[in-house]
Formats: C-alpha cells, sequence, structure tokens
C-alpha cells in the first residue's frame, strides 16, 4: 500500500510506503525553490560572519563565500531542511510517528537549482481494532484477613520493634535460624562460606550452590552435616558446574527469635490505647494491603484479558527501546551484580535481558491498547488532576509544587505524569465496565505475598511498606513493568526485594541473591519502603526514567 | 620576454578593493613574475582565460621591514613582487577568478 500527496508549507512533494508491520518508507521531494531560497538564507547568514583573507569580516562578496563554503552551506541546509520536510511530510500523511525517522546522511545531496530527493524509514503507531474490553469476566478475590496472619503480622510488628526473646535451643527446629560454615570442595574448587539459613527461607547466606537446609532439623551445635551431589545448571558459579560437589556444613549457632505476647504496655508505646485495639489497627492495615493487592490482581488480568482480545503486530523499535531503557534502569543492579564474584556475569546479564525481554513486548502492547481505549472512549487528563498528582508529588518529596511543576516542566517529564493519571483513569474505566466476580480467598495466601512484612509497622506509626498503584508510562516510549515472574505474571509492586527470596521471581536462587523490581511506573523499586504515599518511584529511578525518556524519540 | 603564460600569472588577488574595481570597472588584479613585461601579462591574460586585455598597468610592491617571529624578534623583510591590474576590453568575457 503506498499513497502520496503534495503538503501544505513547504513546496514538496511525498510518498508513503510500506515496508513492514509499523514501518514506512517516506519518500520526499522538496522543490527546487525551496532548496535555492534556503541556500541563499544560509549564504547570507554567513557571509555576515565569515572572514576570508584579504576581506574584512562581513565583507566578503556573497559568491566567493558560497564557493568557498559550499560543502559547510549544503550540509547546514539539508540538516534544516530535511527534518522540516519530514514533519510536514508525515504530518501531511498522518503518520503517527513513534521513532526517530532513519536515514543515510551521507546520500543526500543537496544543489542549487535542483530539487532535494531522500528516503526516510519511520516506524509508526499499529493500527488495530479493539477487541473486547468492555463486560470482561474478570475474578477479584475477597479482602478478608484471616487470624493467623494478623498473628503473623503483629509478630512481626514485635520483633521489628525489638520485643524479641532469643533463645539458644539444642537442636535446629524449622523455626530457627542457623548460622555455621559451609566448605565447598570439587575438582580444582576449595572454598568455605559463613553461612546463614533458615528452613523457611533457606540460605541467606553462603555458598552459591544449593544446600538442602531440611538436612539440618534435628541437628546439634557443633553437628557437621556432609553430602555430595552434582552441581546443576543452575548452579550461580560456573566453575562447579556438571561437577561432583561435597558440601560440608558446620552449625557454629541455633537461634530462635521469638516475639514477646502483645501486652496493652507494648501497644501503648505504638500508640494504642491497647492490645485489641493495636490488632484492630494492624488488622485495617493488612486489610488495606490485600484489598490493593487484589485490585492490582484483578486488574492485570483483565489487562491480560483485553490484551489477548486484541492482536496485533507490536512495533520491534518500541520494544527494543523499551528494553533498552528497562536494562538502564536495572543498570546498578546489573553493576553490582557485577562485583559479587558469587554470580556468573555472563548468566546475571542474561536473565535480566530475558526478564527486559519478556515485559517489554507486554508492556508496549498494553499501552497502545490502553492509549487507543483512551482515545476511543474520550478519556481525558484536565489540567487540574495534574495540578492534584503535581501537588501529592511534592508533598512526598517535601518540595515546593510550584518548583516541581517547573522542574517537570523544563525535563519534559509532565507528559510522563499526565500519562500516569490516563493510565490510571483508563485502568478505572475499564474496571467499572467489567464483570467482576468476587471470589474467596483462600487460607495460606493466594493474594501474591501478602506476607508480614508488607504491613510491618515500626514504633509510632505507619507501615513499612506501601504498595504502589501502577504508575505512569508515557505511551509506547517509558513504561516499565514489574518483574516478570517465573509464570510469566508481573511481581507484586511494593514487594521488598532485599535478602529475602522472592518466591515469584525464581530467580534469586536460594543462596540470598538480591534482587531489583522494575516497577510499573519506570523506576526499580529496591524496597517498597522506597516509595513514597504517591506510589510513585524514588528520586534515583525517576532520574533514570526520565534520561530514558529524553532519549526516547517523540510522538512515542 | 616569459614565453610561459602559467610562470607569468602567479595568482589572482582577491581583495575588497581588487574586488571593488573588478565590478565597477572590469579590472583584474594578479600577482605576476618579477620580470614580466606589460606586454607578457597581455599575452599570458588573453592565451589563459581566452578574453581581450584591454590595458595592463604594473606595480612593484617593495619588500616592507617587519618583526618575524621566526627570527626571534629581530627585523627581517617581507618578499616584494610585482602586481598587474588588467582592464578588458569592453564586450569581452569575464574572468571567472573565484
Amino acid at each position: 500500500m503506498s499513497s502520496e500527496g503534495k503538503a501544505a508549507t513547504l513546496d514538496l512533494k511525498w510518498q508513503v510506503e510500506d515496508i513492514g508491520p509499523c514501518r514506512k518508507k517516506l519518500i520526499v521531494e522538496v522543490a527546487a525553490s525551496e532548496v535555492n531560497r534556503a541556500l541563499e538564507k544560509s549564504c547570507s547568514a554567513l557571509a555576515g560572519d565569515v572572514q576570508i583573507p584579504g576581506f574584512r569580516k562581513g565583507r566578503a562578496p556573497r559568491d566567493l563565500v558560497e564557493k568557498r563554503f559550499a560543502a559547510e552551506i549544503s550540509k547546514e541546509v539539508a540538516e534544516a531542511l530535511v527534518p522540516e520536510a519530514i514533519d510536514q511530510s508525515c504530518k501531511a500523511a498522518s503518520l503517527d510517528i513513534i521513532s526517530a525517522p532513519r536515514f543515510d546522511r551521507d546520500k543526500i545531496r543537496l544543489r542549487k537549482g535542483e530539487p532535494l530527493k531522500f528516503e526516510v524509514e519511520v516506524e509508526v503507531k499499529p493500527e488495530f481494532i479493539l477487541g473486547q474490553y468492555k463486560g470482561v469476566e474478570i475474578n477479584q478475590l475477597e479482602a478478608v484477613v484471616f487470624d493467623e496472619e494478623l498473628d503473623a503480622v503483629v509478630r512481626e510488628a514485635l520483633i521489628e520493634a525489638g520485643h524479641v526473646s532469643i533463645e539458644e535451643p539444642m537442636e535446629a527446629t524449622p523455626d530457627c535460624e542457623i548460622f555455621g560454615t559451609t566448605r565447598v570442595e570439587a575438582e580444582g574448587f576449595d572454598e568455605s562460606y559463613l553461612t546463614r539459613a533458615t528452613i523457611e527461607d533457606g540460605l541467606t547466606l553462603g555458598p552459591p550452590v544449593a544446600v538442602p537446609v531440611d538436612m539440618l532439623i534435628g541437628k546439634k551445635t557443633g553437628d557437621t552435616v556432609e553430602y555430595e551431589m552434582i552441581a546443576g545448571e543452575e548452579c550461580q558459579a560456573s566453575a562447579l558446574r556438571g561437577k561432583k560437589v561435597k558440601i560440608s556444613f558446620r552449625i557454629n549457632k541455633i537461634i530462635r527469635q521469638k516475639s514477646k505476647e502483645l501486652t496493652d504496655e507494648i501497644a501503648r508505646e505504638f500508640g494504642e490505647p491497647d492490645a485489641a485495639a493495636f490488632r484492630e489497627k494492624l488488622r485495617s492495615k493488612f486489610m488495606e494491603v490485600i484489598a490493593e493487592k487484589s485490585k492490582t490482581r484483578a486488574e492485570e488480568e483483565l489487562l491480560e484479558k483485553i490484551t489477548a482480545a486484541t492482536p496485533f503486530e507490536v512495533p520491534r523499535g518500541a520494544v527494543e527501546r523499551y528494553k533498552e531503557f528497562v536494562l538502564s534502569a536495572l543498570d546498578r543492579v546489573i553493576r553490582r551484580l557485577r562485583t559479587d564474584e558469587r554470580y556468573d556475569n555472563e548468566d546475571t546479564d542474561e536473565t535480566i535481558s530475558k526478564l527486559a525481554e519478556a515485559d517489554s513486548e507486554r508492556i508496549v502492547r498494553q499501552t497502545f491498547i490502553l492509549e487507543k481505549i483512551a482515545k476511543v472512549e474520550n478519556i481525558t487528563v484536565e489540567d487540574d488532576e495534574v495540578d492534584a498528582e503535581l501537588a501529592a508529588m511534592a508533598r512526598a518529596r517535601g518540595v515546593r509544587a510550584s518548583d516541581l511543576f517547573r522542574q517537570m516542566s523544563e525535563n519534559g517529564d509532565l507528559e510522563a505524569v499526565k500519562w500516569k493519571i490516563l493510565r490510571r483513569k483508563t485502568i478505572d474505566f475499564l474496571m467499572r465496565n467489567a464483570n467482576i466476580t468476587v471470589v474467596p480467598r483462600k487460607r495460606n495466601g493466594d493474594v501474591a505475598d501478602t506476607g508480614p512484612s508488607a504491613t510491618a509497622p515500626v514504633a509510632g506509626g505507619g507501615p513499612a511498606a506501601e504498595t504502589g498503584a501502577s504508575g505512569p508510562v508515557p505511551p509506547g516510549a517509558v513504561e516499565v513493568g514489574g518483574t516478570t515472574g517465573s509464570d510469566g505474571a508481573p511481581a507484586p509492586t511494593g514487594e521488598v526485594a532485599g535478602d529475602r527470596i522472592d518466591s515469584t521471581s525464581g530467580h534469586a536462587g536460594s543462596s540470598g541473591a538480591k534482587t531489583e523490581q522494575a516497577s510499573e511506573d519506570g523506576a526499580p523499586v529496591t524496597g517498597g519502603d522506597n516509595r513514597d504515599d504517591t506510589g510513585t518511584p524514588p528520586a534515583t529511578g525517576e532520574g533514570d526514567a526520565r534520561r530514558a525518556r529524553e532519549d526516547a524519540p517523540e510522538g512515542t | 620576454m616569459i614565453s610561459d603564460p602559467y610562470a607569468v600569472i602567479r595568482r589572482p588577488i582577491m581583495t575588497e578593493k581588487s574586488h571593488s574595481i573588478r565590478k565597477d570597472r572590469n579590472q583584474y588584479t594578479f600577482e605576476i613574475h618579477r620580470s614580466a613585461t606589460k606586454d607578457d601579462v597581455k599575452r599570458a591574460v588573453e592565451k589563459l582565460f581566452n578574453v581581450k586585455v584591454a590595458a595592463v598597468r604594473t606595480m612593484n610592491i617593495k619588500p616592507r621591514t617587519k618583526v618575524f617571529r621566526r627570527l626571534r624578534g629581530k627585523p627581517g623583510k617581507t618578499r616584494g613582487w610585482k602586481k598587474a591590474i588588467i582592464t578588458l576590453a569592453p564586450g569581452s568575457p569575464g574572468i571567472d577568478v573565484l
């Protein structure tokens, strides 16, 4: 398919040809009169500044300047004329470009009295028909808090606040923390590691090989557990893979941390009148977290169903740029892992690259769909909504809203804020129009990772981690998805990724690898407590997001 | 007499003044060989540029005393040279000296 026409302002002709999904070739011809006019203008400007031997500054004759600086003038004129011509042709041809036009500068020849002809390749927004997005059937988990969960939250809160008693039991039990030394021996390999393990979390510090911690149950301080294994491909130390490995774990210390009983006196330290009120406060906070997470889960299900119902070819360039953005945002993590000799560098890069790849296409696809739904349903963002968002962000950062507005205007970040609001409003619209079935929540948690740590309060105040709402992404350019779990689903936002193993990511390994997540709003989340109350990412992450946005071409 | 026209005409002189007289009076300025005569210049220009020369005026530019850095601040002399201003005959095509 191709089309052609004549653009309005610049005297030019254009022709569009399809060269692949979401890719067009634009053939532009700028009239000779326009070329002459531009050359004339450039030459006049140059003649006033140029200094040629034998002439005072600016007194050199035009024809001499034109002849002496022909190459420079042509280049300058081409650089000014070509983008303008591309811009006008794209507007005239109604092309919604999402990438910087690609063309060979060296092939562009500009001569006086001749039309300027050139070809450019552009990536355009995909054209597609929306599938069903209203009345989509989804399930939402009932927001209930079970007593045993609340007990765990209370225990966690008490331990966090230091109301603990530490016992040193004779034998290791599943609720113990075990410290020791692990010696790993293999052909050409003999290393010892300080090791810390719990039955629940496995190794939180130790060697780069899996240690079956269940074997430690029933053992005493001073005991040594030995076993042999063949290190598999999943082993993080490449030197051990495929080799027979002998592991000796010597137990140096066993401790059991128990929270004290919640009393009215302890509750008063948290600013509550009695133990019952404290429990009630924790219950309501935990309920909020569960409700938010079940809502997020339902929204993700909804988006996945709408995406599945709307097939179209995603522009590969946009996916690649998005992937690059994710990788640059995660650069800090990659750099840190590179300094850790326990991890294989190539594997680390590959794992992160795969995660970014998997997420990028999904997020880019969703972005185009949400943008189109917003357009079809006439969902817009009003100025006062932007003002309110900025005011909330300014409050969270402790700066003046006017300063933040000025800074974001200068950086071009306002578009990201607008997109964040538009995305939120569109998802809310979709949720209002979905057929939601509330399903009962089973015990032992079927809302992703609503563990006690998510709500553990600090003495005297609020939650240590708050859930972040899905954040803003300018369409097609800089949306960052959550880290994809092993099941392809995004990891829950607000999840603290630290020494504690992320059970959804499936790539942290059993040796206490630290992972960071890219939040839905375009920045890596290094911990739930880094998020402010608006769900915006920490400042460092935003910087990355901004840099990536600056790199991203316009029109995306 | 110098027979080689390329030896007679060294280079065109491009200055504000030469540009001015070229435009106003159809006169062209060249640096020429120190020994070249007006006749040599006329023949050389007519042969090289295929034009009709009406008049030739020549002048010797004397060396100037100048302090040269390469002589560590001691005064030296610039080179002397010979200049010719050629007036083209009416109706003759111009010379592209740029």
